[in-house]
């Protein structure tokens, strides 16, 4: 089913997850070696650039405060300059800024490597793609042009200072109250809307940790009021969190949290909280960690990197060409039973050693070797309702069994990668609803996105015997697993988040601009949430599963 | 031989102090925090205005409101703040007193532990003593008719004197007490007066404060669904309802497998009929209004339009709950279970009004309301914070005479007169503990004399002449005049307290000594700051494979 979607960013952890989001997809545009399998055209729109050639621009609105966001590349301002001075100002314009662009980037590495030549290690080498500290605001690795109409930069608030930042969930919720602001929006959204086909749904990006889930809370119910039946999914990001904070902001933060995921979830079709961090609480836990790469938790550029590369591949179902499921159907498999919130998992990059076979790089690991990226303690998995899960870059050839002989497994009797996956996830979580998908394309790291892959890793992202000689051109792809899951563990994430709040005394800053009925309001329908992931009285979890599957 | 060696029993991160250092750190604790809000008793009492790290502001002299704001570190301060709302949600009222109270009885207990007098004797000295105030108490405590309005206006009038709106005082007090007996509730013997699920205050900036009143209904910061639907009715007919209007998706994972295109058109033309169906159950009812806690569809308002019924959408639950009670509907979970009892008509108005930029929903003059809501006018949202909890505390002091008609003089007689009765009953004690007891009736001379000095009188001529009042019979609700610092009888000034609110006050200012006294020991376990920190930033590295 052809259809598009409109995504929305809102605030600037958003927009960091969303400009490494949108250098994926072009890196993938470029790079004309695979079959086009995903549809760039369901999130990219395909205006007039400069000189009549047709450039992809996101389908994007992106909320963001003032300071967020530093000057878009001039070449980049918009799609539709004026026609009759295409030739010479575009050639003027791209030379001095790409001059100037590199070199800037190329000074601070240098200045990196020499300040900390431990921590720049062997990948460094590329000029200009290392994580040069100059790269601050998510516009500096932005490499897609922005339509005029996708940037609104709310003047209410900063970005960053000592006061009027939008920290709490009641400042994000009244911003939307304003006429003025919802009517901005609602301009920007029919725009995108209307030149539509057939509008398959809505992409909320929205930060978790600050006023922006107020926001979020009332963009989703906006969209639900609006579309309502269009898909509405929600993802709810967090950066990785330092250590230790005031112990006034991180409970705000968990206010803002725990109010943002009642709401979105209230009125999207799928909820999915997705962060680095070890845990949501107020308790810090160390971050998620991958095998094979470094990075560098406390910098948005590396950890949004991260985020965008999952995100990528999880909404690949429904943006398949050959696929029949539209959002909404994506959103249905999983979201039965009022369990509208799903955890993440991904494995960055897919461990498998360069030439062996699905079957086998499947059969080597007890468990299916991803990370959860929804942020509670429990790292074990036990079993799920449903779950969706894709597979990238494992080519078709290395798919079935390499030695024609005797099949060694039933993983290996299997034909298509699909099957293999499938059988595999079926003897692994018995009972559970599962879909997969088996990609060839693989996910594009090429710069802007970060070079922080471990020197075990190929070219492509496969897994060395031992540690690769210096390579200058670093990791140019890599392959990805990842999966959406409805699992009992997120039981223990809504409720620990209601744990937390509850024996908290109402009042303080945090309450700005919320009615203290709102948030028992909002507690409710988490533990409400919560309850439906719970597995406890035996009989009736296990007749759910058997229904599903 | 093996000389004795340190053992460590505790880790190394925890932090210990024992012994007599506890003792006089919980005591300086407490009285620092007593310190800070002594200035915000009494009539004279002054204002603070807090700044806190968002930027946020709040101007008060509510005891409790203030240390909510304050960030402490010492644990037996954190125990002192949780005292004074441990006392605003029981009472509401004696918030400041409580700790000035609490804080005092400690550091009278500072000079016995320096005579090396054993903590558990003052404990029971104490213990003994409160025992007393409570009996005491009691007898000093005088029936009330609370039938009588003026003398009902009167009691929350002196508990509002004290606080900032008291240059209105006279309307604030005929809200609370409008407010208070309109959520009275009588069932089967059963009294109850729930404030805070039935009478909610409402808050809009602008206008004068003279504009603020109570309704007689309920408002809510909602417009209707569709701007064609009417925004004034009389006599309303309400349905309340906790469902969506809205197409259910099945509890259950679904697979629909369509093989023609007329399948497809059927099971839209379903999920119409869906909502048509509920959109027909509601209309056979014949309501003006239908309120729901959760969305309605499009569909849905075409519908209800069509059928001149207004709709209003996200009602938050405690406010349906309100309406229902306003307007005598029940809510309802399911359309097809609506049946005529379920609709209330109570309310005789509805009406929807544009006040500044926003649309807010009456629904007013009801025949009988169980709940009703306050609407507040000010100058800005910090005096209406304010506003609000000080007639948050008057509701209180109200609900607690309907509860118990008993009164207490006000304007530290009270005080004068337990310390008195306290004094004479040590005399015929023997044996070390009598020196505890009576400094317990010393403690009690604090509120009479913080009151003095807010308002900047002699204090000690004017205690020592009150003390010489109080041995007088007859003459035990002599108090301090909080505005003059003049000595006056409080049967004429007509300043009474509830006596649910001096109990209170003292069994828990009492308690929390007690509990400070009994410890010896602080151990606390919280790692340092910077330990924690490297780890972090050491996790991502280290696990390399």
């Amino acid at each position: 089913m052809l259809g598009e979607a409109v995504t929305l960013q809102l605030g600037h952890y958003s927009g960091c997850v969303g400009a490494h989001w949108w250098g994926l997809q072009a890196a993938a545009l470029r790079s004309p070696a695979e079959p086009a399998e995903l549809r760039a055209a369901a999130l990219l729109r395909f205006g007039r650039g400069p000189g009549g050639t047709e450039s992809p621009a996101p389908r994007l609105v992106a909320l963001e405060l003032k300071g967020g966001v530093g000057a878009l590349r001039p070449d980049e301002a918009g799609t539709e300059p004026p026609v009759s001075w295409d030739g010479a100002i575009a050639d003027y314009r791209d030379r001095d800024c790409a001059s100037r662009d590199t070199g800037s980037r190329r000074g601070d590495a240098a200045g990196d490597a020499k300040g900390n030549p431990g921590a720049a290690g062997p990948g460094a080498a590329p000029a200009g793609s290392q994580d040069a500290p100059s790269v601050r605001l998510w516009s500096d690795y932005l490499n897609v042009p922005l339509h005029p109409k996708s940037l609104y930069v709310i003047r209410q608030y900063l970005h960053d200072g000592d006061c009027g930042c939008l920290e709490a969930f009641g400042q994000g919720e009244s911003l939307l109250q304003d006429p003025a602001c919802v009517e901005e929006l609602e301009d920007r959204l029919h725009f995108y809307v209307e030149e539509c086909d057939y509008l398959q749904g809505f992409q909320v990006l929205c930060d978790l940790h600050n006023g922006f889930s107020g926001v979020g809370a009332k963009v989703t119910e906006l969209l639900h009021d609006e579309y309502s039946r269009k898909g509405i999914l929600t993802w709810g990001l967090t950066p990785a969190l330092s250590a230790v904070g005031d112990p006034q902001k991180s409970f705000c933060r968990l206010m803002n949290t725990a109010l943002g995921i009642a709401h979105l979830s209230r009125h999207s079709s799928l909820f999915c909280p997705l962060s680095l961090s070890g845990s949501l609480g107020l308790k810090p836990e160390p971050p998620v960690t991958f095998p094979y790469i470094n990075y560098n938790a406390s910098l948005n550029y590396h950890s949004s990197a991260i985020l965008a590369a999952a995100l990528d591949t999880l909404t690949a179902p429904y943006r398949l060409c050959s696929s029949q499921a539209s959002m909404l159907h994506f959103a249905d498999s999983l979201t039965f039973s009022g369990r509208k919130v799903v955890a993440a998992w991904a494995a960055l990059p897919f461990p498998a050693l360069s030439g062996s076979s699905l079957p086998d790089v499947l059969s080597a690991h007890q468990d299916l070797p991803w990370k959860l990226l929804s942020s509670w303690k429990e790292q074990k998995v036990s079993s799920c309702f449903a779950q969706s899960v894709v597979l990238r870059g494992m080519c078709q050839e290395k798919a079935t069994s390499s030695c024609p002989g005797q099949p060694r497994s039933p993983l290996h009797s299997c034909e298509s990668p699909g099957q293999v996956l499938q059988h595999h996830l079926h003897s692994q979580f018995p009972g559970a609803f599962s879909t997969c998908q088996v990609l060839q394309q693989p996910c594009h790291t090429q710069p802007p996105f970060p070079q922080f892959f471990s020197p075990l890793l190929s070219r492509r992202g496969f897994l060395l015997d031992r540690a690769q000689g210096f390579s200058s051109a670093g990791v140019q792809s890599m392959p990805v697993l990842a999966a959406l899951q409805s699992c009992p563990g997120l039981h223990s994430l809504l409720s620990g988040l209601c744990r937390e709040l509850r024996p908290r005394r109402w009042g303080g800053s945090c309450a700005a601009g919320l009615e203290q009925d709102d948030f028992q309001e909002a507690l409710e329908e988490l533990r409400t949430l919560a309850q439906c992931y719970e597995t406890g009285c035996g009989a009736a979890g296990s007749e759910e599963e058997g229904d599903s599957d | 031989m093996m000389g004795p060696r340190p053992v460590l029993v505790l880790s190394q991160n925890t932090k210990r102090e024992s012994g007599r250092k506890v003792q006089t750190g919980n005591i300086t604790a407490a009285k620092t925090i007593a310190d800070i809000i002594r200035t915000c008793l009494g009539p004279r009492a002054m204002m603070k205005m807090l700044l806190d790290p968002m930027g946020g502001i709040v101007m008060t002299n509510d005891g409790n409101a203030i240390l909510r704001e304050i960030q402490v570190q010492h644990p037996a301060a954190k125990s002192m703040i949780e005292i004074s709302r441990t006392q605003d949600e029981e009472v509401g009222d004696g918030t400041t007193s409580v700790i000035i109270l609490a804080g005092e009885m400690l550091s009278v207990a500072e000079h016995f532990l320096e005579q090396q007098m054993h903590p558990t004797v003052i404990i029971w000295a104490y213990r003994k003593a409160l025992d007393d105030m409570i009996s005491i108490l009691k007898k000093i405590g005088t029936p009330v008719d609370v039938n009588n309005k003026e003398m009902m206006l009167k009691i929350i009038k002196s508990a509002i004197n004290t606080k900032a709106i008291n240059r209105w005082s006279d309307l604030a007090c005929s809200i609370a007490l409008d407010a208070v007996k309109t959520v009275e509730f009588e069932e089967n013997g059963r009294k109850e007066i729930d404030i805070k699920k039935y009478a909610k205050v409402e808050k809009i900036p602008g206008g004068f404060s003279e504009d603020s009143c109570v309704l007689r209904g309920i408002m809510v910061n909602k417009d209707v669904t569709h701007p064609r639907m009417r925004r004034l009715i009389k006599n309303p007919r309400i349905v309340l309802l906790d469902c969506s209007l809205e197409y259910k998706k099945g509890e259950s994972q679904t697979d629909i497998e369509i093989t023609r295109e007329e399948d497809f058109a059927r099971i839209l033309q379903m999920e119409e009929e869906y909502i048509q169906q509920m959109c027909e159950d509601l209309i056979r009812v014949k309501p003006d209004l239908v309120i729901t806690e959760k969305g309605v569809s499009d569909l849905a308002q075409h519908y209800l339009m069509r059928a001149n019924i207004t709709a209003i959408r996200r009602v938050r639950k405690t406010d349906n709950n309100r309406i229902a009670r306003a307007c005598g509907a029940r809510i309802v979970s399911r359309t097809d279970e609506l049946r005529e009892e379920d609709v209330g008509t109570g309310a005789r108005l509805f009406e929807v009004k544009k006040i500044g930029d926003e649309y807010f929903a009456f629904i007013t003059d009801c025949k009988d309301p169980k709940a009703c809501t306050i609407i507040l006018r000010g100058a800005s949202k910090e005096i209406l914070a304010e506003v609000e909890r000080n007639l948050q505390d008057a509701m209180q002091v109200c609900r607690n005479v309907l509860m118990d008609p008993q009164l207490v003089p006000g304007g530290g007689a009270t005080e004068m007169a337990v310390a008195h009765a306290l004094t004479e009953r040590s005399k015929g004690m023997t044996g070390v503990e009598q020196w505890p007891y009576r400094a317990v009736a010393q403690a009690l001379e604090v509120i009479p004399r913080t009151l003095i000095q807010n308002c900047g009188a002699s204090t000690i001529r004017v205690l020592t002449s009150l003390r010489a009042k109080h041995t007088q019979e007859g003459s035990q609700t002599w108090g301090v005049n909080g505005e003059t610092g003049a000595l006056v009888d409080m049967k004429e000034l007509g300043i009474w307290e509830p006596l649910a609110v001096k109990l209170q006050t003292y069994k828990t200012a009492v308690e929390t000594a007690v509990l400070l006294l009994r410890i010896d020991d602080i151990v606390s376990g919280h790692k340092k700051k910077g330990d924690n920190q490297s780890k972090q930033s050491a996790a991502p590295e280290a696990t390399q494979e």
